[in-house]
């Protein structure tokens, strides 16, 4: 006992490298560190590199060069750019007001409203466009509806179209976000605002819309992002006006003429682009985030029937306008066709041919997706929990990786994927596990994201109190934070599942014809204007969603889901 | 029953250390308890003793035996959270069981320990329950009966009373004095309350900023705080600076100046210069007219009546504040503001320290 080392700087600092515990969750730690780095870093560096190599195999910064000098690429920025900030404009002004409406006064069928929103959120994105082709494109339901009552309309297409489209799909994440802010806003702010002589609406510019600022601003930036990030949606309604997705994809399937190191190129610009974006909006909310105690929760304010009607039948409008995509989709499904032509009267004939010529995209799609969210949810519990109960430097990196997936489009993550696996070491192109990988790691976050929420809620002493009474630690974590934090995990993992399921845009980069999945053939049907198979299909993702959704508000108790 | 050995434990946080060179001995049995303001390295050592922490420095030995590299499920303690820490998915019944089944005990002997266990904490009737919707109190009893099923060698409690009202506070202090008295468990309990360490404990270490003030019974560290931060946070104290003469001798009586009247008291250590005076505002006698005892004059600066006392700011004709507990009476009118007032010091009963506070040359003797 006598004998001690007396400690120097040094000492203490190896010293405390060797008590570091290996346990269960170092190995943890690693091996997630592994699958993180083949599967996501690996490839963005592949990505990154392959934009710098010219066609004899050298170095070259020609491709960044002529990105600058052509005009084509430049108006493709800006008009990703117009387009992203339009729609997410649009969706505030419709998500904000609507939010606010359904938390704070007593409307009707809030849960049915609720569920209409989440899925216009969830549905396919091209679904949404292609429905609106059927509404209002140029010979659409709505359009020769209004011509005959003598009034001109744009059509559908181009700029304004996409962006319409846009608004009305992702103005649900503004409407989440903005609602769960202001369900757990200490009204005691509001009252202490009201108390020093503000008029409500003073009020509400003051000390509400400030409080929810950093809310709101993280649905924006989902807004933008998915706006800047989709695919479909400017595929079907460009028209010639192009966003740097399309031209990132074009450049890589074209058979003729295509550059794969273009492609890299316009990858890494979106990539560096959403990246700016995303930082951006983390400057701005730095020193903002209130934590709010949510003691005394908003009251609804209680209405007089008229009123009531009135504004439920107002909440209402953005909501039907936005499932009527799905529901014409669904109508569509069941009219009689003979083979691409629309016949009078309702038949099952589009589904008859469903199952015979496309069985096995069904398959597919759901076999790869169970496949996914198997590995998503262990590999969520896991890894949510080492981000928060095992903080480090380490993992402090950890976090710094999964945020990769946020900024990289579907399109750019299908091609760095291909670019990474279709030479050696690892070939995976044109197998299914490149789907399966593809999924996991842009599907994930959702999972991680509602499961640390979880976690941060579980507290930490109930497993030490475990392991105090003699249970060792991974032990523990299956006997008792595992199993609590069951519900925030499978919430998290139900939106994950949906959105798999409905995944167009890494997919259309990354199948084969034997991998094809629902989604990409819906894509191909409406191409080659199968309309009937293509509605069919896409009811079917529709009914799953469905289904899906409300297993998941069952499970939440009614609470619905966090997005 | 295990006891405890520090072996100059130290342990980091960064560069920071939450605990300094811990070194004492907790002895089989005792009620020992962690007392300090919050950042004090109070929760640290327990967390250590627990194996949650690794200390960097130093040993930990329970009885004969090495523990720094024995995990935490293998140091057999029982713990009790600030927060209870139930496990909020299985009933009263198998929350006790919990650690009992980790250990491999059988059925029929899990039943008959659980029971009594529960017993002790008169929960028996609610064992069957889901905990969850239970008040603080009860949760608490449930992790008491959940730590001691096992008979744990240590028993550690982590503020486990803080979350309760102040009356159960009380109730349940008593309570777990009692328990671990009949189970002769040794018991490390870590508070920042210096009133339930006094109530509870057989000896109390004063810890500020991760070092070990004073180890002493809880009468020792009231009466005779080692140092001006054990005087203050051990209750209230007035401070006031005095002075020495040059070359006061050991034990014989030294002069010594304060708020400009001299008194004489044998001092413990030689000292010169600056002194300070640790006087408790419950040994200071208040009169409204001066005699040879109340020699200090002042005013009442302010009043605050509390019930069982009264607690005067008395503002001395030297400028220096002086807070004074008196004892309200049927007979005698509550001293109004502005009113002058005598105080008698009792300074022979004062402790008086070097001038910076950090060492006794005057306390009086006991007895």
């Amino acid at each position: 006992m006598q004998a001690r080392v007396e400690p120097n700087p040094g000492n203490v600092i190896w010293q405390r490298l060797l008590f570091k515990k290996w346990d269960f969750w170092t190995a943890v730690t690693l091996v997630v560190y592994l699958l993180l780095c083949v599967f996501v870093v690996y490839p963005l560096v592949t990505l990154f590199i392959n934009s710098f190599i010219s066609e004899e195999g050298g170095f070259t910064i020609e491709n960044y060069i002529t990105f600058i000098s052509l005009k084509y690429y430049r108006v493709a920025l800006l008009n990703s750019f117009m387009v992203s900030a339009l729609a997410t404009i649009g969706a505030i002004l419709i998500g904000v007001p609507l939010a606010y409406l359904s938390t704070r006064y007593a409307i009707k069928f809030k849960g049915l409203m609720q569920i209409m929103i989440v899925m216009s959120l969830l549905s396919p994105p091209f679904i949404g466009a292609y429905s609106w082709i059927l509404l209002m494109g140029n010979n659409g339901f709505i359009t020769r509806f209004i011509r005959d009552l003598g009034i001109s309309v744009p059509s559908i297409y181009g700029m304004h179209g996409i962006v319409f489209v846009f608004a009305l799909q992702f103005y649900p994440h503004i409407f989440l976000y903005v609602s769960g802010a202001l369900k757990t806003i200490d009204t005691s702010l509001e009252e202490a605002s009201e108390s020093l002589g503000m008029t409500s609406w003073q009020r509400l510019r003051t000390v509400t819309l400030p409080l929810i600022f950093p809310t709101l601003s993280a649905g924006a930036l989902m807004v933008f992002m998915a706006s800047f990030a989709d695919f479909g949606t400017p595929m079907l309604l460009g028209q010639g006006f192009k966003v740097l997705p399309i031209l990132a994809y074009e450049q890589f399937v074209s058979e003729m003429g295509g550059n794969p190191a273009m492609a890299s190129t316009l990858s890494i610009i979106l990539i560096l682009f959403s990246t700016s974006v995303l930082f951006t909006q983390r400057y701005f909310v730095a020193r903002k985030n209130f934590s709010m105690t949510g003691m005394r929760t908003p009251k609804l304010i209680p209405l007089k029937p008229l009123a009531k009607t009135l504004l439920t039948i107002v909440a209402f409008i953005p909501a039907c306008i936005s499932i009527l995509p799905q529901l014409t989709v669904i109508l569509t499904s069941f009219i009689k066709t003979k083979g691409p032509v629309f016949q009078s009267g309702f038949s099952l004939d589009s589904y008859r041919e469903v199952l015979y010529r496309v069985p096995r995209s069904i398959i597919h799609t759901y076999s790869y997706s169970i496949l996914s969210i198997i590995i998503m949810v262990a590999g969520g519990m896991l890894i949510s929990y080492i981000l928060v109960r095992r903080k480090s430097k380490l993992t402090a990196a950890l976090d710094g990786i999964l945020m990769i997936p946020y900024v990289m489009p579907g399109t750019v993550l299908g091609i760095s994927l291909i670019i990474a696996f279709n030479k050696p070491p690892i070939v995976l192109t044109g197998t299914w596990i490149i789907l399966v990988i593809a999924y996991v790691v842009r599907k994930i976050p959702y999972t991680i994201r509602s499961s640390t929420a979880i976690l941060h809620q579980l507290d930490r002493s109930v497993e030490e109190a475990s392991i105090s009474l003699g249970v060792p630690p991974m032990k523990t974590f299956f006997k008792t934070t595992g199993r609590l934090m069951a519900p925030g995990v499978i919430s998290g993992a139900i939106l994950s599942w949906i959105t798999t399921i409905n995944e167009l845009s890494s997919t259309l980069v990354l199948y084969y014809g034997a991998t094809a999945t629902i989604s990409v053939t819906i894509y191909s049907e409406v191409f080659t204007s199968n309309y009937g198979t293509g509605a069919a299909l896409a009811s079917i993702l529709t009914l799953s969603t469905l289904i899906s959704l409300l297993i998941a508000n069952k499970l939440s108790g009614g609470k619905g889901l966090s997005l | 029953m295990s006891k405890v050995v520090f072996d100059h434990v130290t342990k980091f946080f960064g560069e920071a250390k939450a605990v300094n060179n811990a070194h004492f001995t907790i002895e089989e049995g005792e009620f020992f308890t962690l007392l300090g303001p919050s950042g004090c390295g109070k929760t640290t050592l327990l967390r250590t003793i627990a194996g949650f922490y690794r200390q960097e420095e130093g040993n930990i030995y329970f009885n004969k035996k090495l523990i720094n590299d024995v995990p935490t499920h293998e140091r057999n303690i029982g713990m009790v959270f600030q927060n209870y820490a139930i496990f909020p998915h299985m009933t009263v019944f198998d929350n006790v069981a919990y650690g009992l089944k980790a250990r491999k005990v059988s059925k029929e002997e899990i039943r008959t320990r659980v029971l009594e266990a529960l017993d002790m904490v008169e929960l028996t009737h609610l064992k069957d329950r889901i905990p969850s919707n239970m008040s603080g109190g009860q949760q608490q009893r449930i992790a008491l009966a959940r730590a001691i099923v096992i008979r744990p060698a240590l028993l550690l409690m982590d503020e486990p009373l803080s979350n309760l009202d102040a009356k159960l506070r009380v109730k349940m202090r008593t309570d777990i004095r009692k328990l671990q008295k009949d189970l002769n468990i040794t018991t490390i309990y870590v508070t920042h309350d210096q009133e339930e360490a006094l109530a509870v404990s057989d000896r109390i270490a004063v810890l500020h900023n991760g070092t070990v003030q004073q180890i002493a019974p809880p009468q020792e560290i009231y009466l005779y705080p080692q140092n001006r931060f054990v005087a203050n946070f051990m209750g209230t104290s007035n401070f006031l600076d005095g002075s020495c003469e040059e070359g006061a001798k050991l034990n014989s009586s030294a002069n010594i100046k304060l708020m400009g009247l001299e008194t004489q008291l044998p001092l413990q250590k030689p000292h010169s210069g600056k002194v300070l005076f640790s006087i408790r505002p419950e040994r200071v006698k208040i009169s409204p007219e001066p005699s040879e005892e109340h020699e200090y004059k002042g005013t009442i600066d302010g009043v605050t009546f509390l019930g069982e006392k009264v607690s005067y700011t008395v503002k001395m004709s030297s400028g220096e504040f002086v807070e004074v507990h008196d004892h309200p009476s049927y007979t005698r009118d509550i001293y109004k503001p502005k009113q002058p007032v005598y105080l008698d010091l009792q300074l022979s009963q004062s402790v008086i320290y070097n001038g910076s506070g950090e060492e006794v040359i005057y306390r009086a003797s006991e007895g």
